[in-house]
């Protein structure tokens, strides 16, 4: 199946059951296919469960989710090996984060100890206990959520860990009738029971190596890198992007361009999905986070003045 | 007498210089320059050509007024403001311009304003200004640089006007503008103008349209080190409404034999290994630190610019003490006490900032109040930090005897005045280093002697 | 001059003036004020920034020095200027202006930032703390500003009126349009100027009658008590002014005797008078004649029946191009001085012709003859109003029976027994009864009325006589080693023609000089001093005939100007800006920078929106389709961005299809 039509049977999947984020969908899509991880902030309710789930559903994937809660420890996450006395041997139960998609809900919620467990794994694509190393699924993807105003009894992510994530994205409301339709479906049932898997894992696996493919010019690279050297010294940031920030960037570009069916990156590519890429990982002046302006503006900004390739 | 006069003088001076600063371009006031100076020596005809000159910029400039003199336009505006400001800090926020008529505009000027009362004479007369002492004798003298700048703190904020190139007819475009806060409170915004320009470039004509919005702006905060009382860790008693929203808390002590009840998660699977039958870790409440931020209120004779870095300095040692981890009670007296907690999971900086950017003086003078209060809290807090207006008897006195009741103090006295050497004498004799003395327009520079000299 | 405009990005107040119109100005401007080849050379100077691309970086505290600098010698200019010149001085100064600024606005151009901060040029701004809010203190581009200045120095100059009003027009237009907002129409801008210069002739239309209508009703005003040139046909006397008399200590004329001392005051003459009336003397019959200069040039021989026996140097401050000078009676020639007119009258007056300021003249005398011209009718005639009196006090002293001598005695006796020097008239009387009340009552008052009453006196004892003014000369002052005149030497006494030749005589009472002098102030001194000083340096350049030369500024450009060529060529300091540029583009491989797309792009832009530098052409073009039809240009553009952005490019037929579509599109477009 040519690719274009992969990510479509996937879009349309996810969009039957999520209404009016078509952009996000585009987003977090583009993130899976180019091997990075997604943190979502929302207010609660608006279905970031129902996404994790029917993505899953729809490539037929594995599909695991850990509740974070104060008491989480690493071990609940990445398993332990338990000591049988029968056989006087330790065995090891895999912990949730063994498997394809991991939903990761409030992970603000635990305690930075346990956070940094799971980081750890996302990064090293392995987990190492009691002095083994077990790998995780070739496929793992993880979507992590935040709630941004509950702040009683949270620890947010540090902003160094946010690097972590190749992309945040933000759900947010939907629009009147988006809603409307909402409980016009979900008056019968819930639409998630109705979505079947319409592409398999291998294909999946595919396109994601393919994504390397895709070329993208000298001139873009440089552009890119513009972008991300000038939020290093923008004014109001103390930590800009790291080149981990560049590499995700033009990984994610290139998804976008795979997803469009098209074999080269272009700036717009760039332009779009900059933002949820970036704005995460640069940390502000707290006297500039009191005025108002936020990662992205700052972006915003170094967008306009940039000269863009055209 | 002559004080007034000049006082009226001043405000006749500076709303002339507003309007011809709003009313003309640079360029304008180019030409303007220009005028006048031709002006001056072409009073005699017979002596230079300058009348040439002026009579050809007069022209231009009356044609220019002329050409604008018909601005007929509709529009409409929104504000989209972000959720704070800053003292000092510039913001940026958006106006969105809606042009309800079919008539394309060009050269465009949006002016925001925020509402200016003009101050009154005994303000005036009241008035102090930090920048003063960098003024030059004669300035400081006739006070109209004061004048101005007690103006713009009414104000609230400088901002500068935006600049449209062009809007079609029936469009929507948006326009970003910035706005520099000068005094922590509500900014009031009061109209919307927008101002065509004439051919020439000149001389602009404004429609004004009422647009009331409000913005809260927070105090100035300055670079604090973090502040390291020698305090002990106590228990929170705390401990119970903490733990019912973020659950049993994990500081690990302990590994003691399975109970039956204990839940399998607790287990210690190596020393199980081990030992051979269950262990379990154990867990115990957490000891954290608390300070109490304590605010002198009592402003007395003590002029506004005291107070005003005081809030200053309350709020940067809230924003840099909450980064650590720990509890913070902002404690001040205004006809009633109030304590606002914030850190470690309850409300955060930004409640504190808010509570502080409105925080008014108390009228009454009654520092043995906030003695009570403190002596009140002692038990609770493993320090507190003073921040004082002044370092006179009383306020001497009330520290000494929370010194000598055994708790940890950390005080910082606000003073005008640049002398060191009275403050020589002020300072709390067995521990030195927890007493400081900011000077109020230069609290940073302070901040950083102190710094190098407790090195 | 694209790479000229993104040097300084913090000017937004003014921009950088388009190319050579500060050049035109200059000229414009040298031509105007006689300094043109001074205007090529900084015509140059400036304009040549825009080919040599060298710069030289300037800090902020030199600029601040720069402009301490300019202020300096802009100063020392202005009181240079006043102290020869006096109220004139304003329009040299203003003819001045250009090199006056022209340092600052050198070392703008030529420094690598292209602006100016303001603390540079206002002193209070320097000190401002930079945190204050405020927005980040763009720096100042001194262009535009610098070219008004011109334009107004050039006024300063007063050729050919409408020609320099046509360059005006252009200057400003020229201004205008380099400075006019975009999105401004042509024909608007255009008809709008046109307009502006019709205003503008009748304005100037209005202006000429308006300065004849003041100059007719105050012209008069001016000339009695603004002025101090010595009219020789009129001048009013204090006789009826009320109050004390009281003239400056200001020094008017300067004396060297060449060693000689003065045993009594030296009486300079400015002007004869013959005709009285309630206050005022004239001379209706004065009349100025040319008098020719010897061919060997700077000597005029007034009365070569004199012989010139007692010669003295004069200084004379003279307030005007021509004017009367003082001279002593019995004057035979007037030498050593660049007068361009000498003309004489027959009573005495002496008529100089020179530029304004300190002049210098030497005159040879012989004070025992005044060979002025025979007395007329004019010289015996008493106001009507006071014949009678006049003619009882003539009785009373019995001046009938006297001979022209003995008149002349018993008068002087009369005055000198019975009368005192006083300032002071307190009195108030009905008009033309001061004289009376002088003679008859009072017995007191001043030079004036001393002069005027012997006058009258003698004429009533039928000796015609003439009413002189002039100065008294008697203060020495040792600093400067000579005679000093001030304002209040300023003297009045009698010419009598007794047994057919003119005698000198002063009734006033010779206390009158000390008196005078009892009110100096006690900053005297130092006044004098600096007057001293402000003579010493106009008569310094004194043998220059062209005092338009204004050397000595230049000596001090030049060093400073050196000093910053040496700095400029100290090879670690100077940056050429333009290589800078291309180093950085080319480390970048472009592709596809030769698409035709980029023969369309402009086109595009001008028919309807420019595209900002951030905005890419996908949104660009999403704006303006709005307003395009059909959608031949996305195809366009996907063509153009795989032939930029693909690696693997385009192949040659879908080049060639990109550039007949761009083809088309042109075609379209116009």
């Amino acid at each position: 199946m040519p690719q274009e039509v992969i990510y479509q049977k996937i879009f349309d999947n996810l969009e039957r059951v999520i209404k009016g984020q078509a952009g996000s969908i585009r987003k977090l899509l583009a993130a899976f296919f180019s091997g990075g991880h997604v943190l979502l902030e929302d207010v609660p309710g608006t279905g970031k469960t129902t996404l994790a789930k029917a993505l899953a559903r729809s490539i037929a994937a594995d599909y695991r989710r850990i509740q974070f809660t104060p008491d989480l420890l690493p071990t609940d996450i990445l398993g332990v090996s338990i000591f049988n006395p029968r056989d006087q041997q330790f065995s090891f139960h895999e912990g949730p984060v063994f498997t394809n998609i991991l939903l990761a809900d409030e992970i603000n919620r635990a305690s930075p100890r346990t956070q940094s467990a799971l980081l750890e794994a996302m990064a090293e694509s392995q987990v190492s206990i009691d002095n083994d190393i077990r790998p995780l699924e070739k496929l793992f993807f993880v979507i992590a959520t935040q709630n941004p105003i509950d702040y009683h009894g949270t620890y947010p992510l540090p902003e160094a860990q946010m690097d972590r994530f190749a992309m945040r994205l933000k759900l947010g409301y939907v629009a009147h009738e988006e809603e409307v339709s909402i409980l016009t479906e979900q008056n019968y049932m819930h639409p998630l029971a109705a979505i079947t898997a319409c592409v398999n894992k291998e294909d999946v696996i595919k396109i994601k190596e393919s994504i390397s493919s895709i070329r993208i010019s000298e001139e873009i690279k440089h552009y890119i890198v513009s972008i991300i050297r000038a939020t290093r010294h923008a004014e109001g940031v103390i930590n800009g992007a790291s080149p981990r920030a560049s590499i995700s960037l033009m990984k994610t570009t290139q998804a976008l361009a795979l997803i469009d069916g098209m074999e080269f990156v272009t700036p717009d590519h760039v332009q779009e999905i900059i933002l949820p890429v970036v704005a995460h990982r640069l940390i502000l002046d707290s006297k500039v986070r009191f005025s108002g302006k936020t990662a992205e503006d700052i972006i915003g900004k170094i967008l306009e003045t940039i000269p863009v390739p055209v | 007498m002559i004080k007034k006069l000049l006082f009226h003088n001043f405000l006749i001076v500076y709303r002339a210089s507003q309007w011809i600063r709003r009313h003309f371009t640079h360029t304008g006031m180019l030409i303007l320059a220009g005028l006048v100076v031709s002006a001056i020596f072409g009073l005699n005809i017979r002596q230079t050509l300058s009348y040439q000159i002026f009579t050809l910029l007069l022209g231009i400039l009356l044609m220019s007024c002329i050409s604008v003199l018909v601005f007929r336009g509709k529009f409409r505006f929104k504000r989209v403001l972000p959720e704070y400001g800053t003292v000092g800090q510039k913001l940026e926020y958006r106006i969105l311009l809606e042009n309800l008529s079919p008539k394309e505009f060009n050269n465009l000027t949006l002016l925001d304003e925020l509402a200016t009362d003009l101050p009154s004479f005994e303000h005036f007369l009241k008035a102090r200004d930090i920048q003063d002492k960098r003024r030059n004798f004669f300035d400081r003298i006739v006070g109209y640089p004061r004048l101005v700048s007690l103006i713009r703190k009414t104000r609230g904020g400088l901002i500068q006007p935006g600049k449209l190139e062009t809007i079609s007819g029936k469009d929507k475009i948006q326009q970003r503008i910035t706005l520099i806060p000068v005094r922590r409170g509500y900014l009031r915004f009061a109209t919307t103008a927008i101002g065509k320009c004439d051919p020439f470039g000149l001389f602009r004509r404004f429609k004004k349209y009422n647009h009331q919005d409000s913005l809260l702006v927070l105090p100035r905060l300055y670079e604090f080190p973090p502040i390291n009382l020698a305090g002990r860790r106590k228990y929170q008693h705390g401990g119970v409404n903490l733990a019912s929203s973020v659950g049993d808390s994990e500081e690990f002590i302990s590994l003691r034999d399975y109970r039956p009840g204990d839940p399998m998660r607790s287990i210690h699977w190596r020393s199980y290994a081990k030992k051979g039958a269950p262990v379990v870790r154990e867990y115990q409440d957490e000891y954290f630190s608390r300070l109490g931020l304590v605010l002198d209120t009592f402003a007395g004779g003590y002029t506004e610019i005291v107070f005003e870095e005081a809030v200053s300095v309350a709020a940067s040692i809230a924003v840099s003490s909450l980064q650590q981890d720990s509890l913070l009670d902002l404690m001040f007296i205004n006809n009633q006490v109030y304590r606002f907690t914030a850190g470690r999971g309850l409300a955060g900086v930004n409640n504190m900032l808010e509570i502080l950017a409105c925080v008014e003086s108390a009228r009454e003078e009654n520092i043995n109040e906030l003695e009570t209060l403190l002596l009140q809290h002692m038990n609770d807090s493993s320090g507190f930090i003073c921040i004082l207006l002044a370092w006179d008897k009383k306020r001497q006195n009330m520290i000494e005897r929370l010194r000598s009741a055994g708790i940890p103090l950390m005080v910082y006295v606000i003073s005008m005045s640049a002398d060191s050497d009275g403050f020589s004498n002020m300072t709390l004799p067995d521990h030195p280093e927890y007493f400081q003395v900011l000077q109020a327009g230069d609290i940073e520079h302070s901040l950083q002697e102190t710094h190098g000299r407790n090195r | 001059m694209n790479d000229m405009k993104t040097q300084n990005p913090g000017s937004v107040l003014l921009p950088a003036t388009p190319p050579f119109l500060n050049g035109c100005a200059l000229l414009i401007w040298g031509w105007q004020c006689d300094f043109i080849l001074y205007a090529i050379g900084m015509a140059v100077l400036l304009e040549s920034a825009r080919f040599i691309h060298w710069r030289t970086p300037i800090t902020d505290k030199e600029f601040n020095r720069i402009s301490d600098l300019s202020s300096v010698i802009f100063m020392i200019t202005v009181v240079y200027v006043f102290a020869t010149r006096s109220y004139h001085g304003i329009f040299t100064i203003l003819a001045l202006l250009p090199f006056l600024l022209f340092l600052l606005i050198l070392a703008q151009t030529w420094s690598v930032q292209g602006n100016i901060k303001p603390g540079a040029l206002f002193i209070s701004m320097r000190r401002l703390n930079p945190d204050e809010p405020g927005f980040n203190n763009p720096g100042i581009d001194l262009s535009f500003p610098y070219l008004m200045v011109c334009i107004i120095s050039a006024s300063a100059g007063k050729q050919q009126e409408n020609l320099f009003f046509i360059f005006v027009i252009i200057l400003v237009a020229w201004t205008l349009w380099a400075l006019r907002p975009r999105h401004t129409g042509k024909y608007l801008w255009l008809s709008l100027l046109i307009l502006s210069v019709a205003i503008s002739y009748a304005g100037q239309l209005g202006l000429f009658r308006l300065q004849e209508l003041t100059e007719n009703t105050f012209l008069q005003w001016f000339e009695q008590y603004m002025w101090r040139s010595r009219d020789p046909s009129r001048t009013t006397t204090a006789i009826g002014s009320l109050g004390k008399l009281k003239l400056s200590d200001r020094i008017m004329v300067r004396v060297d005797t060449h060693g000689e001392k003065l045993s009594s005051p030296l009486y300079l003459r400015e002007a004869s008078y013959n005709n009285y009336g309630y206050g005022v003397w004239t001379n209706f019959q004065h009349t100025l004649r040319l008098i020719d200069p010897l061919p060997k040039g700077r000597y005029w021989i007034i009365n070569d029946q004199i012989a010139g026996n007692d010669r003295i140097s004069i200084s004379f401050y003279m307030d005007d191009q021509k004017a009367i000078i003082p001279v002593p009676m019995g004057l035979n020639s007037i030498s050593k001085v660049n007068a361009i007119e000498i003309e004489h009258s027959p009573y005495g007056a002496l008529s100089m012709e020179l530029n304004p300021g300190w002049v210098k003249y030497d005159a040879k005398f012989n004070h025992e003859r005044i060979d002025d011209a025979p007395p007329g009718k004019e010289e015996l005639e008493i106001p009507p109003v006071y014949q009678k009196e006049l003619a009882g006090l003539a009785d009373q002293l019995g001046l009938e029976r006297q001979s022209p001598a003995q008149k002349v005695d018993t008068v002087k006796k009369f005055f000198a027994d019975n009368f005192v020097y006083s300032l002071t008239q307190t009195e108030r009387y009905p008009r033309g009864k001061y004289l009376s009340k002088f003679i008859f009552e009072t017995r007191k008052g001043h030079c004036e009325y001393f002069a005027t009453a012997t006058t009258l006196l003698l004429r009533a004892a039928q000796i015609p006589t003439r009413y002189i003014v002039g100065y008294a000369i008697d203060e020495y002052s040792p600093l400067e080693g000579q005679y000093i005149g001030r304002a209040r030497h300023v003297h009045s006494w009698v010419l009598a023609y007794v047994d057919n030749h003119w005698q000198m005589i002063d009734t006033t009472p010779s206390v009158w000089a000390p008196l005078e002098a009892m009110d100096r102030s006690f900053i005297e001194p130092l006044v004098d001093l600096w007057s001293w000083i402000s003579y010493k340096l106009s008569t310094w350049d004194a043998d220059d005939t062209d005092s338009n030369t204004s050397g000595f500024y230049y000596w001090l450009l030049v060093p400073v100007l050196l000093y910053y060529l040496w700095r400029m060529f100290i090879k670690d300091r100077v940056q050429n800006i333009r290589r800078r540029a291309k180093d950085k583009q080319m480390a970048i491989l472009l592709a596809g920078t030769d698409s035709a797309f980029f023969q369309l792009l402009p086109a595009l832009e001008a028919r309807y929106v420019p595209r900002k530098p951030g905005e890419t052409l996908t949104s660009w073009l999403t704006k303006i389709e709005k307003n395009i039809q059909g959608t031949e240009l996305r195809e366009l553009l996907a063509l153009h961005y795989r032939y930029r952005f693909d690696p693997s490019g385009l192949s040659k037929d879908e080049k060639q299809r990109l550039e007949h579509k761009v083809k088309d599109q042109l075609a379209t477009l116009h």
